[in-house]
């Protein structure tokens, strides 16, 4: 104890100096989960009458919630869909980028993959809406290409506005994980390459058994990452559908934010947030579980 | 790491069963607000009497209608100045998207404005956040500022005062402007069409919409979203209409001697349903969707109008309602007297484009009325013209500045004060156009407005809100409401399916509303009548 404090004392100031972030996490992060936490054992509208009513919310929320079940099959749709855009299509950006020969060519492609980062996702989420109507972008093209029979109501059939959410957004290109990718490709030595190459390996072996598993770190952070902000996100659902039509493409940031603010039940909103904090951390845990031990088989 | 991270799981838990329990102690209330100025309302009220008092302070006023109301409220405030230089008036514009969501925020945050233009719709909401100040002390008193002499609640249009009480019969929204919503109807199409007047009856309406349809029109362009309100006026009018035969049996606590004359409008001033009433009303069937007959017969009457609907009813927006009347891809839409400035604009603005060839002449009449050949059951008259209170103004509970709030508020809604904003509005507009009337008896308008018929031919007593769909609150019953909507009209559900959708929420609404207003609910009242 007395060797902790002396340690403590000589770094003294180093502490002082990490009071302040961390009173910002205190303030901004832990307080905001406690002060939920709180309130989703409240039956309270926002006024002055607050009711303790213990796990009620809960309970309401995994046995009465009508749209749990839909909720959560479609958030995970999403966020399986949304991974694989997001890591998958970056993979393959960088792989392509990383492998054209001339230096021109991968500056402009480069370039070519940062910008819509830049673009605000509002703005193009708002523009796919505009792609789905009737007489869209969407519709229109497959008219062009003689797929009239696949044209509809993309936004207002209940069994494929999940799945045009899904698509919305194409070719997903996302910068900052194809640069991260990328930055991964540089610092494969070159020399792991000439000794595949003199061994005969193909480019598809080469992927397979040098690249990807050389890229297992920031495949493993990406894919945590990309979960966590997928499994919480409800822009685009909200911005494309609302939850709708008839509920059919509710997710749980969704239920969230009508019991919040429409619904004026904070209680039972901070309840579905707490139980979404839950959800992501579990599967969060496992997902870095299941990434640690495929590293060290591949080692 | 998996025993950090264990450490970390157990640690987390403790904190929130740590904090659960401190909860559970101390975790209920029912704070009474306190009140911030020195007299109590009963007391402040009976301060004013009529008499006007010199006032110092600062006070936030904030509303949603800058391009309506913007100047005519500057210059409000620069009168108001001149009889009270001591008073700073902030004026706030928000836009109205999110409008009531934002107001809600600030109200728990205890940061909103004195004074806020409000919808009544949105007073529910912030009725939940304990937003608003009841104003029933404050009407009963004359105002200062009126020539009238009489109570401030008697200087408004009866019964668009009562009509805004909660459901609890409280007023806490003063009467700003009205609305009428009628049929604009493209006059060259119908021509087109070989209709020579416009229909009067809803068999008329079917059959006009028929001949538009056979000419090449469509008939009309409606979105089943929140955002286009078309089809539910359609059906709440029609249930308001119904429902009228019952007033009686719903209405069981009334002035004494008072009768429901339906053919006399005026008959039920004064009256209103509040949420006890409603409850037996619902649990005895008579406005219960499940076991009306008259709620069945509307929803089927609703559904006549499908082939006269755009195919695309799920994904089109009430956005586009405007930009396909004016394109002539819809030739009727049911809309407000708000939009006659902007269909004249948009057609002004297509011939100084050099467009003149697809400019048309409009009109604009009330919707047709069901008859009793629709419903034998209809012995109470048809469609009222739908008219009512658009909007009007809410003081916060929280406001330090409660006496300067309403004393602005008096100033504002004075006949005198209100005469001089119209004729501001006159001056500055078309004068051919009929801004939204006012709530505020006594206010002439130009000769040359646009007149429209919005006076109540019968009686009513409205069970759901003005210009909401048949609802009893704008929050989980309005979401389920387009959700159930959009299933009946996509044919997702069927009428009954509809129909016990709609029991379920509107019962489970009315027990949210009696437990919101838990103080003012008479429980001995409806356990006499449910026994």
């Amino acid at each position: 104890m007395r060797h902790t404090l002396k340690s403590v004392y000589k770094a003294r100031y180093l502490y002082l100096f990490l009071l302040i972030p961390f009173a910002f996490i205190a303030l901004f992060i832990f307080y905001p989960f406690f002060r939920g936490f709180q309130i989703s054992l409240l039956d309270w509208s926002g006024g002055n009458r607050t009711e303790f009513v213990g796990f009620d919310n809960y309970r309401e929320l995994f046995w009465n919630e009508p749209l749990l079940g839909r909720a959560v099959r479609n958030i995970l749709i999403l966020a399986v869909a949304g991974i694989l855009q997001a890591v998958g299509i970056s993979f393959l950006m960088a792989w392509v980028i990383h492998h054209i020969r001339s230096a021109k060519s991968k500056y402009v492609m480069r370039i070519f993959v940062i910008v819509p980062s830049l673009i605000p996702a509002i703005v193009g989420y708002l523009l796919w809406k505009k792609f789905y109507e009737p007489e869209g972008l969407v519709n229109r093209l497959l008219g062009l290409v003689g797929l009239d029979f696949l044209q509809q109501a993309w936004l207002g059939d209940v069994s494929v506005v999940v799945t045009a959410i899904v698509f919305a957004g194409f070719p997903w290109l996302n910068g900052a994980n194809t640069l991260i990718y990328l930055a991964g490709f540089l610092q494969i030595p070159k020399e792991m390459y000439e000794a595949a190459k003199i061994d005969g390996a193909t480019s598809w072996r080469t992927l397979w058994h040098l690249e990807i598993p050389m890229l297992a770190g920031q495949t493993r952070i990406l894919l945590l990452l990309s979960l966590i902000s997928l499994l919480q996100n409800y822009d685009n659902v909200f911005l494309l559908t609302r939850g709708g039509p008839m509920d059919a493409s509710v997710v749980p940031g969704i239920l969230l934010y009508k019991n919040a603010f429409l619904f004026g039940r904070y209680g039972y909103a901070s309840a579905i947030g707490v139980s979404l904090f839950a959800f992501i951390f579990i599967l969060s845990l496992l997902s870095m579980r299941l990434s640690k031990e495929s590293g060290e088989k591949v080692s | 790491m998996l025993r950090l991270r264990r450490g970390s799981v157990n640690l987390l838990v403790c904190m929130a069963l740590l904090s659960g329990l401190l909860t559970g102690c101390f975790g209920s209330s029912n704070e009474t607000n306190e009140v911030k100025n020195s007299a109590s309302p009963t007391t402040a009220a009976s301060n004013e009497s009529g008499t006007k008092r010199s006032l110092s302070g600062e006070l936030r006023v904030v509303t949603f209608m800058e391009d309506e109301w913007g100047d005519q409220m500057r210059a409000a405030i620069a009168d108001y100045n001149a009889a009270q230089p001591e008073v700073k008036i902030e004026l706030e514009s928000m836009p109205y998207a999110n409008y009531a969501e934002a107001l809600k925020a600030q109200m728990i945050g205890g940061i909103s404005a004195d004074l806020m233009l409000a919808e009544p719709a949105m007073v529910s909401a912030f009725e939940g956040a304990d937003g608003i100040l009841a104003l029933d002390d404050y009407l009963n008193q004359p105002n200062p500022y009126s020539d009238s002499g009489k109570a401030w609640k008697d200087d408004f249009i009866s019964p668009f005062l009562d009509t805004s009480r909660n459901a609890a019969g409280q007023a806490k929204l003063v009467p700003w402007s009205l609305v009428w919503v009628g049929m604009f109807y493209n006059k060259d199409a119908y021509a087109k069409a070989g209709i020579e007047t416009p229909p009067v009856t809803w068999n008329e309406f079917l059959t006009a919409s028929e001949k538009l349809k056979n000419a090449g029109y469509l008939p009309f362009y409606t979105a089943i979203k929140n955002n286009d309100a078309q089809t539910w006026w359609m059906f709440q009018t029609m249930l308001n209409a119904m429902f009228r035969v019952k007033t009686e049996q719903i209405n069981l606590r009334h002035a004494d001697g008072w009768t429901y004359k339906f053919d006399d409008p005026d008959s039920t001033n004064g009256e209103t349903y509040t949420v006890d009433e409603l409850y037996v009303a619902f649990k005895k069937g008579l406005i219960d969707p499940a076991k009306s007959p008259e709620y069945r017969k509307a929803v089927e009457l609703i559904l006549q109008m499908k082939p006269y609907f755009n195919d695309n009813l799920l994904t089109a927006d009430g956005s586009e309602l405007l930009s396909k009347f004016i394109s002539q891809n819809a030739v009727q839409k049911y809309d407000g007297t708000f939009s006659f400035p902007s269909t004249d604009s948009e057609l002004a603005k297509l011939k100084d484009e050099g467009k003149a060839d697809r400019v048309f002449q409009w009109d604009v009449v009330n919707f047709p009325t069901i008859t009793t050949e629709n419903y034998e059951g209809l012995t109470a008259g048809g469609l009222n013209p739908l008219s009512g209170l658009r909007n009007g103004w809410v003081i916060s509970q929280k406001s330090d500045n409660r006496e300067l709030a309403l004393d602005f508020l008096q100033f504002l809604t004075s006949p005198g004060e209100v005469n001089k904003l119209y004729e501001l509005k006159r001056a500055s507009k078309d004068n051919s156009l009929q801004p939204d009337a006012s709530a505020i008896a006594g206010v002439t308008y130009p000769a040359e407005a646009k007149k429209v018929d919005a006076a109540l031919r019968y009686a009513e007593m409205p069970i759901y809100g003005f210009g909401l769909p048949p609802v009893f609150d704008t929050g989980k019953d309005f979401e389920e409401f387009h959700s159930q909507w959009q299933g009946l009209w996509s044919e997702a559900l069927t009428i009954d399916e509809f129909l016990q959708k709609r029991s379920a929420s509107n019962l489970a609404a009315l027990e949210r509303n009696l437990k919101q207003f838990q103080d003012q609910v008479d429980q001995a009242f409806i356990d006499s009548h449910l026994k």
